[in-house]
């Protein structure tokens, strides 16, 4: 678990994490799972590649991370309402979120470094290390998400206050276009991330999710069982805390 | 296949890509895709046989990717080695000594700004012999109109990363078929499935490059 980190609020609302590149580590496992290599190693030479070109991606990760918080305004079967906008999050987020009286908006990244560097080594053709850089910094953006999420659970608990898994618009059933309204509740390019029209964010390395914070909850399993997207890589994937 | 052949072919499947690359380690300081192919052409074997080699190894890699034997880095590591060895070739080609297996013109759709999927189709379907027109990212509709007019023939692959970007290749694909009914469409990207090509109208799904290439390869017989 990492320490609290240090927060900045904005006048325009909301708050600004700093995320020194220590606090965020790179999960070798979780890279190596990423690439594929499931329940195999990889060959001989190739774990090497993958260290070193990891290591120089995480080198360029200029982090950014922030939230902004509101009150739980109604929830109801199939969404929620906070900052005055309904946010249709399909019925399997609505009922993790039973309990909560407040709801985190996040946002984090990796900056643009990492992915130029990744097109560059694809465009000189070395797909090789341009998928493992990519890949690394796939890891790292939610390795990122993780480390704001393990903030605010650890600041809330002081206040007696527990904090729900994230969901991200995009999963369990929240259509991806309702980043908008997300976005909307939040400063104009905040942590340096602006959304497109297409609700694709840039820098690609970004993450944008909801926390649900209340009295007595906690994180817990994904409630996979629930969902109709068997394709979701996220499947069945436990908690972290 | 002769001895120098089945170094080419060898080379290819182990991801050897020339005498410097440190990988496969085992392979270290020894001769690569790169150092066979030049001495191959030196020593006068056919264009023909050497693109024959290359395309046993692609196959030999890829039936392993199918089993889970390898993984997508292998699989890129045997397509740059098989990209260097096109690179020998490449005067064939121009020459028209030797012919590419078809054009495939490749793009991701418009308001969609992902391109690493979409490129590593584009190295691994090149070096499976075919010329591939990459038309970039946030593609609209008429540029992949355009291409297929100026490369008859050819067949198209689009590339999306969300589901919202996934209703834009919708209507490309609705679109290209109104106006090119024969042309082959073929389409991938996270969100995609076997379903949703259907629906949309595409001739083909692929999850992966290799799959790419099985679709095209077996348009040409
Ligand atoms: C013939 O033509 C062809 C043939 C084959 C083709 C082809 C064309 N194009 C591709 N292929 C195929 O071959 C390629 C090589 O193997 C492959 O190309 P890919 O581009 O797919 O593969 C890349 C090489 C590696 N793969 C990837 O980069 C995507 C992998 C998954 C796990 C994924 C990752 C890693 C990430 N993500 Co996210 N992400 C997911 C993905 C789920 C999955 N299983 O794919 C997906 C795409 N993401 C999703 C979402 C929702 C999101 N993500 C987001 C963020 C992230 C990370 C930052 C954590 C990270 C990087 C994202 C990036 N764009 O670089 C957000 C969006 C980011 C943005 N910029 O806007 C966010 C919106 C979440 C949020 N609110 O923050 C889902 C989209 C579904 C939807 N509803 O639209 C998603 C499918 C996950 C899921 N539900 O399972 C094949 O698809």
């Amino acid at each position: 678990m990492n320490p609290l980190l240090s927060e900045h609020l904005l006048t325009e609302g909301g708050v600004i994490l700093d995320l020194p590149s220590n606090v965020v580590s790179l999960d070798a496992v979780a890279l190596t799972r990423a690439l594929g290599y499931r329940d195999a190693s990889p060959p001989a030479g190739m774990s090497e590649l993958i260290s070193s070109t990891a290591e120089e991606i995480f080198n360029l990760c200029e982090f950014r991370a922030g939230y902004r918080l509101f009150e739980l305004e109604a929830l109801e079967a199939d969404g929620i309402r906070i900052g005055g906008q309904y946010f249709r999050t399909g019925p399997i987020i609505s009922r993790q979120l039973e309990g909560a009286e407040q709801a985190a908006v996040m946002v984090c990244t990796i900056g643009a470094a990492p992915e130029a560097r990744s097109a560059q080594m694809i465009k000189e053709k070395e797909p090789v290390l341009g998928f493992i850089a990519d890949t690394a910094a796939s890891v790292l953006a939610e390795q990122a998400a993780e480390t704001v999420h393990q903030h605010l659970a650890l600041k809330l608990a002081a206040e007696g206050l527990g904090v729900t898994n994230r969901f991200s618009p995009g999963y369990c059933g929240w259509d991806v276009q309702e980043q908008h309204k997300l976005f909307r509740l939040l400063p104009e390019a905040f942590c340096c991330v602006r959304l497109q029209g297409s609700a694709f964010m840039q820098p690609r390395k970004s993450i944008s999710a909801i926390i649900g914070i209340g009295k007595g909850l906690q994180r817990a399993d994904y409630a996979c069982a629930a969902c109709a997207d068997a394709q979701c890589t996220y499947r069945k994937k436990k908690p972290t805390s | 296949m002769s001895e120098l052949m089945d170094k080419i072919c060898l080379c290819i499947e182990r991801g050897k890509v020339d005498k410097k690359a440190p990988y496969p380690p085992d392979m270290m300081n020894q001769d690569g895709a790169d150092e066979y192919a030049r001495e191959a052409i030196k020593a006068g074997e056919s264009p023909d046989n050497i693109l024959a080699a290359c395309n046993t190894a692609m196959e030999r890699i890829g039936d392993k990717f199918s089993r889970n034997e390898v993984f997508v880095p292998e699989l890129l590591m045997a397509a740059r080695a098989m990209n260097g060895v096109m690179e020998h070739l490449k005067p064939f080609f121009q020459a028209g000594n030797i012919k590419t297996k078809g054009t495939f013109v490749l793009g991701t759709v418009a308001g969609d700004l992902h391109d690493i999927g979409k490129n590593l189709v584009s190295m691994v379907v090149e070096g499976n012999g075919w010329k591939v027109v990459d038309l970039g990212v946030d593609v609209k509709t008429d540029k992949f109109l355009k291409a297929i007019e100026e490369h008859p023939g050819c067949a198209v692959g689009l590339s999306a990363l969300l589901t919202t970007t996934m209703a834009n290749m919708a209507a490309t694909v609705k679109r290209i078929k109104e106006l090119h009914a024969d042309t082959v469409v073929i389409v991938g990207g996270a969100p995609l499935s076997h379903k949703a090509a259907k629906e949309m109208g595409a001739d083909g799904y692929a999850a992966n490059p290799q799959e790419t290439v099985r679709i095209l390869n077996s348009l040409v017989g």
